[in-house]
């Protein structure tokens, strides 16, 4: 292993870690559906590291392809996420999730 | 293979697909005729798929495999939609407007639960099961009753949209560790190279945490505020049944193919993850008072005992997930279907509303009795035999202590279910109870569960043969 691999590694754990902690730490909508593109793009970094230096160098493209649609689905959610906020926002002018007031 | 054969061997889903849009064309025209189209076209997905039986067929250079496995999975998958669309049409409040669009969403959803099935290759996969969750998204949304639902929603979206980065992630690991994307590929590769056992593992944590959303291991709170408002119960019959079957069988194809000819200790991962869940998911289940809520931690408890078959994948593992899949959708069909006929009469879904049910409205109460019956596992209805031949799949393949669990589990779980049987059948009424004339479908769903779930026995002699059937096409 290269030090190029580690060193995204690295970094797409941590942007996975960050995303998380996004997601747990706050109740805002907007920062929750930043989180969960964060842990997206942190997965399809991975997926191009390995593609680019690893062992996946063998299947380059069939890495670099799974990274590129995982960026379009990630859009895709992005859009319903942002369309049921503008909902949210309109119904209580709030953007608070209290999903869990059962 | 050519385009044309290609094209082909995608019929089933190239019918759902077409019903999806034309009942998107017509929610406009004629909105009251969509859940029939809808129904039209997962009758003619399971006749499309009638003629594929028997064959492997390998579609768009190995993203796809249709095989026995894939095919039985779509069996049940395509009956667990075509009885929930049946059943949502009962769902509605007197007045409310049926929002005409929702059975292309159900349409849609089905279509990438079938292609997760068959899915060989990462990317196939993946996106197989994004078709299904954004439509989830998209239904819980657009069927929402009442102000506030939409938090709820929007909870649902970012909860099942981190899963996916987990899922994604985990993915890449296996990528990383094995350099191919091809799922069997990936399992070769894996048991010839001898990866880092502890970044093996963390992958297939990775997997099975991306996944235990969407087979019902988390408890999903936000499915359960008030009743008759938030996510109404039509949405969450599918998702517990075809979204949980296509969630188990993805992750029943994706370990056999890439971790069960490795030497990772795979099974005891998931043989811990399944004892908590079960333990978990009952004990919660038994301390709720309304019965849409038993039924959501009580799928927690269900999903804990599918994992279990995958202690022994090598063996009977698989047969024994495809029969217990089976039971599953029947009973949770049943068992949601009683809960949605019910509320017709009395607007309710707490478990002391249910007293003097027996007397009202006799034939729900059997029925809802048959599915109690069913999901805590008891003899002789079909939750016994997908429990029994789990149990036997643990202890083959050396989890003993885990079948204890799971016994000590069934008896847990019928204490709690007798209970509200013994309510239905015992108890005298609170209140008077007018019995609503049901619509049809919602008749025959709750009819043909109850059915499928009493004779589940006496059929599974030919259950099983193709539960081997499709153990075999994963197995080789």
């Amino acid at each position: 292993m290269s030090a190029g691999l580690n060193l995204f590694l690295v970094g797409s754990a941590a942007l996975l870690a960050v995303g998380a902690f996004a997601l747990v730490a706050r109740r805002n909508a907007f920062v929750a559906l930043l989180g969960t593109q964060f842990m997206f793009m942190a997965g399809g970094i991975a997926f191009v590291a390995f593609a680019r230096f690893g062992l996946g160098a063998s299947h380059a493209a069939g890495g670099q392809a799974v990274a590129l649609f995982a960026g379009a689905i990630a859009v895709a959610e992005l859009a319903i996420g942002l369309a049921m906020a503008v909902l949210l926002y309109r119904e209580g002018h709030s953007l608070g999730i209290d999903a869990d007031r059962g | 293979m050519s385009t044309f054969g290609n094209l082909l061997a995608f019929s089933p889903e190239l019918w759902l697909f077409a019903g999806a849009l034309l009942v998107f064309l017509l929610a406009r025209f004629a909105p009251g005729t969509t859940s029939t189209i809808a129904l039209i076209a997962v009758a003619g997905a399971v006749l499309a798929l009638a003629t594929q039986f028997k064959q492997t067929i390998t579609i768009l250079d190995g993203a796809f495999t249709l095989d026995g496995f894939a095919i039985v999975v779509d069996v049940v998958l395509l009956a667990a939609a075509g009885l929930s669309l049946l059943a949502s049409r009962a769902d509605l409040l007197p007045g409310e407007s049926p929002a005409s669009a929702v059975p292309g969403f159900f349409l849609l959803a089905t279509l990438g639960a079938m292609m997760a099935v068959s899915a060989a290759e990462m990317i196939s996969l993946f996106l197989s099961l994004e078709l299904l969750a954004v439509n989830l998204y998209v239904l819980t949304a657009l069927a929402r009753r009442g102000a506030g639902a939409i938090s709820a929603s929007l909870g649902y979206l970012v909860v099942g949209t981190a899963s996916s980065g987990l899922l994604l992630y985990g993915l890449a690991l296996v990528f990383g560790l094995s350099g191919e994307t091809n799922l069997s590929a990936a399992g070769r590769a894996l048991a010839s190279v001898n990866p880092n056992q502890a970044a093996a593992l963390l992958a297939l944590s990775l997997l099975l945490g991306g996944l235990a959303f969407r087979m019902g291991l988390l408890p999903v709170r936000w499915w359960t505020r008030g009743f008759e408002v938030g996510i109404p119960l039509r949405v969450l019959i599918f998702v517990e049944s075809v979204g949980v079957v296509a969630a188990l069988a993805v992750f029943g194809r994706f370990a056999t193919a890439t971790f069960s000819g490795t030497g990772i200790a795979y099974p005891a991962v998931i043989a811990a993850v399944a004892a908590v869940a079960m333990t978990a998911g009952n004990l919660l289940a038994l301390t709720q008072t309304s019965l849409r809520r038993l039924l959501a931690y009580s799928s927690i408890a269900q999903a804990g005992f599918a994992l279990m078959a995958f202690t022994d994948l090598k063996r009977v593992g698989i047969s024994a997930l495809l029969v217990f899949l089976v039971a599953l959708a029947l009973t949770t069909l049943g068992a949601f279907g009683t809960v949605v006929a019910y509320a017709r009469s009395v607007h309710s879904d707490a478990i002391r509303d249910l007293a003097g049910m027996s007397r009202w409205s006799p034939a729900l109460a059997l029925a809802l009795a048959v599915a109690l019956l069913s999901l805590a596992g008891l003899p002789p209805v079909a939750g016994f035999f997908g429990k029994l031949l789990v149990l036997q799949a643990a202890v083959d393949g050396g989890y003993a202590w885990l079948a204890v669990i799971g016994v000590a589990n069934i008896v847990l779980a019928a204490f709690g279910y007798l209970r509200i049987i013994r309510t239905a059948f015992l108890d005298s009424p609170v209140f008077e109870v007018v019995p609503v004339r049901l619509d049809g479908g919602i008749r025959t769903t709750v009819g043909l569960a109850s059915i499928g779930i009493v004779f589940m026995g006496l059929l599974m002699g030919p259950l099983y043969a193709a539960a081997s059937y499709g153990r075999a096409a994963l197995l080789h």
